[in-house]
């Protein structure tokens, strides 16, 4: 079993209870960033489907008519579910395309790096691929793809960018 | 002074939609399945590591909210575990039975496990122990207070046993260690 003094990676001085591994470049890989994206993906999936099932019977949503409806539904029902808090902003050009703000995303607000505030920024950024993955699961449990990116653009305040292929 | 777990439950702890544990957990899993081909036994093992990771984190928190004193037998380290512990971290209250005749060992019933919610196990995962990162927790957080003890599954309902239970052994009691570089 593993023990406190055991070695876990080849990263120097990964102990368990460490955070070591933040400093290893492996961890902006395409193998990790896909990976953390497929958490949120698979847990958004079902999580659309848990939040219909208990709409249905309160008879909360009976209308998606469009893709705006959906992404509503993402600001409010969903962002309520994971963060207790309502999405800060939504905005659409009408044609797919849909921005969603966050003003506080708290699974970075507390995050704060040794070694300042870029090191921050850096490692923050990681973490974000869990949200776009839940995004992306909740529109396509709805039939739609979508392509889903995140930037910090003031810390905490994180902007999601939703390409769909639907036109209206 | 020590506080209830119930009492630390309600207004001590930031509370999050079981829901989303319970999914993200599933997809760890899913996922640890997929990256060991369904080698369930080395998902086992990845699980325990996880868990012992998040107990050694853990134990801090729990001793910061509840102030609990220095059990002096393990009689007294299972109540705490048991109606502190599980109740303030996942709002549970598991039951302890079959102690051995040293009162070294004993068996934690989990009448309801919030991990394993709206989980169907394949036929063919007779190996996977889904839940085994709460022995890696429970591994971690005792090895933080000098307890070095094994912990594992018995039965689990997933497996259609009548009953979830897991076992916890007690090795044997570390010596306090100064940490190197410290007199």
């Amino acid at each position: 079993p593993t023990l406190i003094d055991l070695q876990l990676s080849t990263i120097k001085g990964d102990l368990p209870g460490g955070v070591e591994v933040f400093e290893s470049s492996l961890i902006f890989s395409d193998d990790v960033t896909v990976r953390i994206e497929t958490y949120g993906f698979n847990l958004g999936m079902r999580l659309a489907e848990l939040l219909m099932f208990h709409g249905a019977q309160s008879n909360t949503y009976n209308k998606f008519v469009d893709v705006l409806e959906i992404l509503k539904f993402v600001c409010r029902d969903v962002w309520w579910s994971l963060y207790g808090k309502e999405m800060d902003n939504l905005r659409t050009n009408h044609r797919g395309t849909f921005v969603l703000v966050d003003s506080n995303y708290k699974l970075i607000s507390r995050i704060n790096s040794a070694k300042g505030f870029s090191d921050t920024l850096t490692k923050s950024k990681i973490y974000l691929w869990f949200p776009c993955g839940v995004i992306r699961g909740i529109v396509l449990s709805f039939g739609i793809d979508c392509d889903v990116s995140a930037e910090i653009t003031k810390f905490p305040a994180v902007t999601f960018n939703i390409k769909t292929t639907i036109n209206n | 002074m020590s506080r209830s777990g119930e009492e630390v439950w309600k207004n001590s702890t930031e509370k999050i939609n079981s829901e989303l544990f319970t999914l993200t957990y599933g997809s760890v899993v899913a996922q640890l399945c997929s990256d060991y081909n369904n080698n369930y036994n080395l998902v086992n093992k990845q699980l325990d590591s996880m868990g012992y990771n998040i107990g050694i984190r853990l134990i801090e928190e729990f001793l910061a909210k509840t102030g609990a004193a220095r059990c002096h037998t393990m009689k007294e380290t299972a109540e705490i575990i048991l109606k502190v512990g599980f109740k303030m971290f996942l709002n549970i209250t598991p039951q302890v039975d079959n102690w051995s005749l040293d009162n070294r060992q004993f068996s934690l019933i989990l009448n309801e496990n919030p991990l394993a919610d709206f989980v169907e196990l394949p036929s063919d995962a007779k190996d996977l122990w889904y839940s085994q990162i709460l022995c890696g927790v429970l591994r971690g957080a005792l090895h933080m207070v000098q307890l070095d003890v094994s912990v594992w599954f018995v039965k689990d309902v997933l497996k259609g046993d009548d009953i979830t239970e897991l076992k916890l052994k007690l090795n044997k009691i570390l010596k306090d260690e100064v940490p190197a570089g410290e007199d």
